[in-house]
């Protein structure tokens, strides 16, 4: 049991290191985004409202294997009050939004000499510390993301990328019944490291 | 292929000539390709590049409906008892208490509340099970129920209480009127026990008395404002790990009364007082300031006063007027509010 105890982090420190040197041509990317979400709460004796939000954010994303990719992004994020219908309202919330997600990509076509589009989708987990707003109640609360979205890069600018995403969230707030959002976001992302990437060599004249 | 023509009012996007070839701007046709369409026969008559933009407007339908959809009537009965207690029987009297309760009960009346005002020897535990058993047979579960105490409090029976996380290991108490002493404590954990008998769905707790934060029970929320405070609060990091360890070790069952239960406004954190003051004032500080809440504190601009509206306009006024001045004494104080992820409506905004 401890033998195998102590071989675990050595297998995932290989593997670590594998995915990393069969990493694609791209390198990592540090990458800069917003999004709007519509948040879904229902506390257990009351309706299900509604309350919009938006975040802004840095990434730094690390590909793996052929057409993975891990990502870490760190926002700042603001959850508007729902409606008063009723006599009440969900409180409005903001403070700090972090993601550690694991991409995967399926190349849809290179378009032209200028264009290659991914679609992908991302699993990842997330932990939010937030504030009441008008108050100084702070509190915690992670969550789990999917994410489908749509990956553009640009080859006249060979570093750099654009993704647009849905990105679906399940928060476990302990109370609350249901806390779920649905998002839309765009993310700018350079990789400040790469070689000539491929939509860029089949576009050479 | 076309370029795009830049609108002219975007002079930043001229820096950017790759824009200028996106096809995606011109209906998406790089969808058409996507082969988990195929399989959809019923999306024939629909072009694929409208997706993204159908998903697109209605999520912006939905956020325009969420900002949108604030106007509402108070279509349900709103109860009151009003507590105020100047002279004691068994405790130093003080000044201000019942007119705090009679402007109190004035505000909300002049709100449409139905109100219950008791003060000085009306004031007892005996009284106050009575009001609560008799609003018990009228309310219903839409309807808002609304508890104010202005007198003294403080904290009972040191290291015996059944604080939530984050508290001391002492009850906290208001001092009802009655005479002799047992039975004129009115504990934190009472207090809950009465007012769970209320069959209101939304309930709000008002309590202008020493220690009162100590009837606040969150048990999700790390207070950035210390149960003394001297004009400093919590850190970042500090929070945050209260937060995490209080996310970690919830267990649902709070003592004093929990956010689930009531929303709770106390003049004071569990370790200070609360203070009157004559001076323009002629009122609990506290009161002073939640009475002009509803003039005042309407944040959003919406027309209404919630609970955390009124106490963030107190708290704030608090700083502004009566710290500032105090600054460096016993006197600085701080308001505290119950956590939960729910607000409720008080008044309409005047």
């Amino acid at each position: 049991m401890a033998k195998s105890q102590r071989i675990i982090p050595f297998f995932l420190l290989f593997v670590t290191v594998s995915a990393l040197s069969w990493s694609p041509r791209w390198g990592p990317a540090l990458g800069a985004g917003a999004g709007g979400e519509l948040l879904l709460s229902k506390e257990e004796r009351f309706p299900l409202k509604p309350q919009a939000g938006g975040w802004l954010g840095l990434q730094f994303e690390v590909p793996v294997l052929s057409a993975g990719s891990v990502s870490f992004l760190l926002a700042l994020h603001r959850t508007l009050a729902s409606s008063l219908q009723g006599g009440f309202a969900y409180r409005g919330f903001s403070g700090l939004d972090s993601r550690l997600q694991l991409d995967w990509r399926w190349p849809l076509r290179a378009l032209g000499r200028q264009l290659r589009l991914d679609l992908g989708g991302g699993l990842g987990a997330a932990a939010r510390f937030d504030k009441y707003e008008l108050t100084e109640l702070s509190f915690f609360y992670p969550g789990l993301v999917l994410e489908p979205f749509l990956e553009l890069r640009l080859a006249r600018l060979q570093r750099h990328g654009l993704r647009a995403s849905l990105p679906l969230t399940l928060y476990f707030r302990r109370d609350l019944e249901t806390s779920a959002s649905i998002g839309i976001s765009l993310l700018w992302k350079i990789h400040p490291w790469a070689g000539v990437p491929e939509a860029a060599g089949k576009a050479s004249r | 292929m076309k370029r795009l023509p830049l609108p002219k009012g975007l002079p930043f996007l001229k820096g950017l000539p790759f824009l200028k070839g996106l096809p995606l701007l011109k209906g998406l046709p790089f969808l058409k390709g996507l082969p988990f369409l195929k399989g959809l026969p019923y999306l024939k008559g629909l072009t694929a590049s409208a997706i993204p933009w159908a998903l697109a407007i209605l999520w912006t339908l939905a956020i325009l409906w969420t900002l949108t959809a604030c106007s509402f009537t108070l279509d349900y009965e709103r109860y009151a008892i009003v507590y105020g207690i100047a002279n004691y029987a068994v405790a130093s009297d003080l000044r201000y208490t019942v007119s705090d309760a009679q402007a109190v009960r004035d505000l909300l009346k002049a709100d449409d509340y139905n109100v219950t005002l008791k003060t000085d020897a009306e004031a007892t535990r005996a009284a106050l099970e009575a009001d609560i058993a008799s609003i018990k047979t009228l309310a219903g579960e839409d309807d808002l129920f609304l508890f104010y105490f202005s007198g003294h409090g403080g904290p009972v029976a040191p290291g015996q209480g059944g604080e939530p996380p984050g508290g001391d290991s002492a009850d906290e108490a208001i001092l009802l009127y009655d005479d002799p002493v047992p039975g004129s404590l009115l504990t934190d954990d009472e207090l809950a026990a009465l007012i769970r008998e209320v069959p209101c769905l939304k309930k709000v707790v008002v309590l202008d008395a020493c220690y009162a934060g100590g009837f606040i029970g969150n048990e999700l929320e790390a207070d950035g404002i210390p149960p003394d405070y001297s004009g400093s609060s919590y850190g970042f990091f500090s929070n945050l790990g209260k937060a995490f360890s209080l996310y970690c070790s919830f267990a649902g069952d709070s003592a004093d009364i929990p956010p689930g239960e009531a929303i709770v406004l106390s003049a004071a954190g569990e370790r200070e007082y609360s203070w009157e003051a004559g001076d323009g004032y002629e009122h609990g500080v506290f009161t002073y300031f939640f009475l002009e809440s509803a003039s005042r504190g309407d944040h959003n601009g919406d027309g209404y006063v919630t609970a955390t509206e009124a106490y963030a306009y107190a708290r704030q006024a608090i700083q502004s007027y009566w710290n500032r001045y105090c600054s460096g004494t016993e006197g600085v104080f701080s308001p505290h509010v119950s956590g939960g992820p729910l607000d409720y409506v008080l008044f309409k905004a005047r």
